[in-house]
């Protein structure tokens, strides 16, 4: 197997590329009683379109379709797969992402059962009507318990300023008139087409031995012949540009204003190793600037600009689009907009502090060790390092590579005030008048 | 000094003062958690809930948010925190520290030393200014607790369990709020909220947990020095509703909510607590019922009926209380609550399926044993169990998890009754329940 290694943490994933063209990473830590499994599938929100061989004609998809997948494939016909996975005292989940399906279990010992069970559970479907029918019912409820939650309508309507008509900026769930347009056979086509060893990948961490893995892998996939056979179909994912910052408003029975602002990366497209590193200093000028150590968060918080409980900020960078988002809840958005805006105006201008920086530096490496004391932390840091091209334990080494300069050239291609999105959400009664600044 | 019998290496340090370790070479950070409790009471919460606040905001050595801030990621990113845990009758002050373990620094990082100072310092060295705390610092957590408990309704259905909560328990401490109560604010002032954290520093129990590469001798020894002020424990008392069999009020209440859909929260009463030996029927009565997607509330009132997207059991045993909530439409609320109340009456008959009771023992089992790779988890697990009394391990609680069968958990079902039915319903909605 191939391995890559930590020397400073002590670590090793294991990793190969099965001849089905399945990729298996393990990392195994032998004093641990417990392992934590991923099963990635490469199919997600934002593929609206599948692409079958060389023709130049596509399937359009509706929104939702991914997430109506994952939810449906808990269904064998005998009853629901979780059942199975509790005789054996394992966990399971499911949960849908921009760019993937990951399907997840863990467990102390039984690792052999619970692999078979999470192959079947991704791999093997069973779509009747009377059961999607229900599951259009019980999506449509997701949909309308979330339709009130400020953080979710501020977080879709902030990409929505920055990428208008992108399939990003809806509801991973889809919305309710897509969800009418999903049917068994769509299902059945989309299970078909996506779900194969070549568009996916099983990472696991914890009480394992990476051959006896490979091993159990290749078993689990003679159960499956469909899978090792490429289907020809793919989706295409383009590269999201974004447009200059716009502004949305809207009202939402909330306590008080919701202020979200958005910076989309007007150079997407990297993959790999550049793209960590890209996302890491974008990251570490959002903690120098903004973090609870900062002149901002200071001034901001003692003036009640801020709490400390609502406001954050995150980087996505992804290889076909990449965002940076911050905000939270305040009493006055327009006072918080101004402080970011001139925070953000005065670090491209004149850069950022070498001390602010070492201490963001400090507290990143701190988060990335962390990360190893955890088995479930630790499968999805694998798979995000590996779903952009990069090695599975690439972080710490890339970590340390990024410099004071590069942080400040990502601060001034993303976080731009000019290219700054404003998603505001309003209490409602006072959603005629209170938007904040006019857009 | 007494080693006591748990989980975890226990140590009696001095009257009512634990220290709890887990020694563990294979972890990569260091993880401390102090726990200072005491009764909960009216009043007690809204200023504990500020005193946390403001011991997060600065010590003399580093008097200010940012100074502490900055120090902390100095500490490469140590995770810091002060909040409020509570369990049934009793309230604590929560103190977490976790850092980096040294291996993996480079060399000459004195790091832990200067962890045990700073936690020191922000429980007994905290900033203060002529006899309490700053005052203009008093005044802006004030206002920041205020609108942070008023944005609370923010999430519905977190309002909805609030509110259920809050009229089933008039007057019992559980029915308090973690994050206080706004018309308690205008009372509390500086200098009486530093005397508030003296007299708990000095009567209310403390409990320490350490996990990570450490030495319980050492730790008894730098813990034992960390207690360097007069302490006069006073007695937490025991849990009053032992053996109690609860009353139910049986009431129905209708709210109107600003939201897009209803929320259903049904409160319900058990005589069973976490040292009472019904515990793990309890526990797995939870499980059988609604806690988990294998649930039957999951299975019968989500999938089979497609009447909710959540929909989940919840046990709150150190308060005797569970409590099932959902998100539903309004005009399924009478279906929603006879399905609810229908899952339940087939446990308490005996209509488990023998694989059904296995599969929730092997889960909740599975979880237990998994506390090993989850210091924080494996602390709060002892801490809830020695808080109750039980002195119970895990695997004490697995054998009576293995050991429970049907008719054990049958009773614990017909054990439970209904309390208050509370349905936060959207405007517009409301005729249409009604009716």
């Amino acid at each position: 197997m191939n391995r890559a290694s930590d020397a400073c943490l002590g670590e090793s994933v294991f990793w190969e590329r099965l001849a089905s063209g399945l990729g298996v990473y393990v990392l195994p830590r032998s004093t641990w009683r417990r392992w934590s499994a991923l099963l990635a599938v490469d199919f997600g929100a934002l593929d609206r379109c599948l692409w079958w061989g060389d023709t130049a004609t596509a399937q359009e998809l509706p929104a939702g379709v991914a997430h109506f997948l994952e939810h449906r494939l808990f269904e064998k016909g005998t009853g629901d797969i979780t059942e199975r996975f509790s005789a054996h005292g394992l966990e399971v989940d499911a949960d849908t992402a921009f760019t993937h399906t990951g399907f997840s279990c863990s467990g102390r010992g039984s690792f052999a059962t619970g692999l078979a069970l999470l192959f079947e559970l991704a791999f093997a479907a069973h779509f009747d009507d009377a059961g999607v029918t229900r599951e259009r019912e019980i999506i449509a409820h997701e949909i309308r318990l979330s339709a009130d939650a400020p953080d979710w309508v501020g977080y879709f309507q902030a990409l929505e300023t920055v990428f208008p008509g992108a399939p990003l900026v809806e509801d991973i769930a889809g919305t309710p008139e897509s969800l009418e347009r999903i049917d068994a056979p769509l299902l059945r086509r989309c299970h078909d087409a996506l779900y194969r060893a070549t568009n996916a990948a099983l990472y696991v961490c914890g009480d394992v031995d990476p051959e006896t893995v490979v091993r159990c892998c290749e078993q689990q996939l003679r159960r499956y012949p469909r899978l090792e056979v490429p289907s020809g179909a793919q989706v295409r994912r383009p590269v999201v540009s974004p447009r200059p910052g716009g502004r949305r408003v809207s009202a939402l029975p909330v306590a008080r204003p919701y202020l979200t602002l958005v910076f989309g990366d007007p150079e997407a497209g990297l993959s790999g190793p550049s793209l960590l590193r890209r996302e890491m200093a974008v990251e570490m000028a959002l903690y120098a600037l903004f973090g609870p150590g900062s002149a901002f968060y200071c001034a901001a918080y003692e003036a009640g600009l801020i709490e400390s409980s609502s406001f954050g900020f995150e980087a996505a960078i992804e290889p076909t689009f990449g965002a940076c988002l911050l905000g939270g809840e305040t009493s006055e958005p327009a006072k918080l907009e101004d402080a970011v805006v001139t925070t953000l105006d005065r670090a491209c201008r004149f850069g950022l502090e070498l001390a602010d920086f070492e201490l963001a530096r400090r507290k990143m490496y701190g988060d990335l060790v962390r990360v190893y004391d955890s088995a479930d932390v630790c499968v999805d840091a694998l798979h995000s390092a590996v779903s952009c091209g990069a090695g599975p334990i690439d972080f710490l080494a890339i970590h340390q590579q990024v410099s004071l300069a590069e942080a400040e050239s990502c601060l001034r291609s993303i976080l731009r005030p000019e290219g700054c999105g404003v998603s505001l959400i309003v209490p409602a009664e006072a959603s005629a008048g209170a938007a904040g600044k006019s857009a | 000094m007494r080693e006591q019998a748990g989980d975890l290496g226990s140590f009696e340090l001095g009257p009512a003062t634990y220290l709890h370790v887990d020694p563990r070479d294979d972890l990569k950070t260091i993880r401390t958690e102090l726990l200072v409790t005491e009764e909960l009471r009216p009043g007690r919460n809204t200023r504990l809930a500020l005193v946390a606040r403001l011991l997060e905001r600065g010590t003399r050595r580093l008097p200010g948010l940012r100074q502490v801030s900055r120090f902390v990621d100095e500490l490469y990113g140590a995770d810091f925190s002060v909040s409020v845990e509570r369990l049934g009758a009793y309230q604590a002050l929560r103190v977490t520290l976790e850092t980096v373990d040294p291996r993996f620094l480079p060399p000459g990082e004195a790091l832990q030393e200067r962890a045990f100072e700073f936690l020191h310092d922000v429980l007994r060295d905290p900033m203060v200014d002529e006899g309490g705390f700053p005052v203009q610092a008093v005044a802006q957590e004030k206002a920041a607790l205020a609108n942070l408990i008023a944005s609370q309704g923010n999430d519905k259905l977190a309002y909805a369990q609030r509110r259920c909560r809050q009229i089933m328990g008039a007057g019992e401490p559980w029915a308090l709020s973690v994050l206080g109560e706004p018309d308690d604010l205008p009372a509390v002032d500086a200098r009486g909220l530093l005397e508030f954290l003296h007299e708990l520093l000095q009567h209310g129990r403390i409990d320490v947990y350490l996990s990570g590469r450490l030495d319980p001798a050492a730790g008894v020894q730098q813990w034992s020095a960390f207690f360097d002020w007069p302490r006069r424990p006073r007695p937490l008392r025991p849990d009053r509703d032992r053996g109690r069999v609860p009353s139910a009020a049986c009431r129905t209440i209708r709210e109107p909510l600003d939201g897009s859909q209803g929320r259903l929260v049904l409160g319900y009463r058990t005589p069973i607590g976490i040292a009472d030996p019904q515990y793990a029927s309890l526990a797995l009565l939870n499980q059988l019922w609604g806690a988990d997607a294998q649930s039957r509330l999951f299975r019968v009132v989500r999938e089979q009926s497609g009447l909710c997207y959540h929909i989940a059991s919840d046990l709150e045993a150190a308060s005797r209380l569970a409590f099932v909530s959902a998100g539903i439409e309004p005009r399924d609320y009478e279906e929603v609550v006879a399905r609810i109340g229908d899952e339940l009456g087939r446990i308490a008959a005996g209509q488990v399926p023998e694989e059904d009771l296995r599969s929730a023992s092997a889960l909740l089992q599975t979880r237990l044993m998994a506390l090993d790779e989850d210091p924080a988890g494996l602390a709060l697990f002892d801490y809830q169990q020695r808080l109750a009394g039980s002195g119970r391990t895990r695997a004490d609680l697995c054998a009576a998890l293995a050991a429970a069968t049907v008719e054990t958990v049958a009773e614990a079902a017909a054990g439970l009754c209904l309390d208050t039915t509370y349905l936060a319903c959207p405007r517009g909605a409301e005729l249409e329940v009604a009716e």
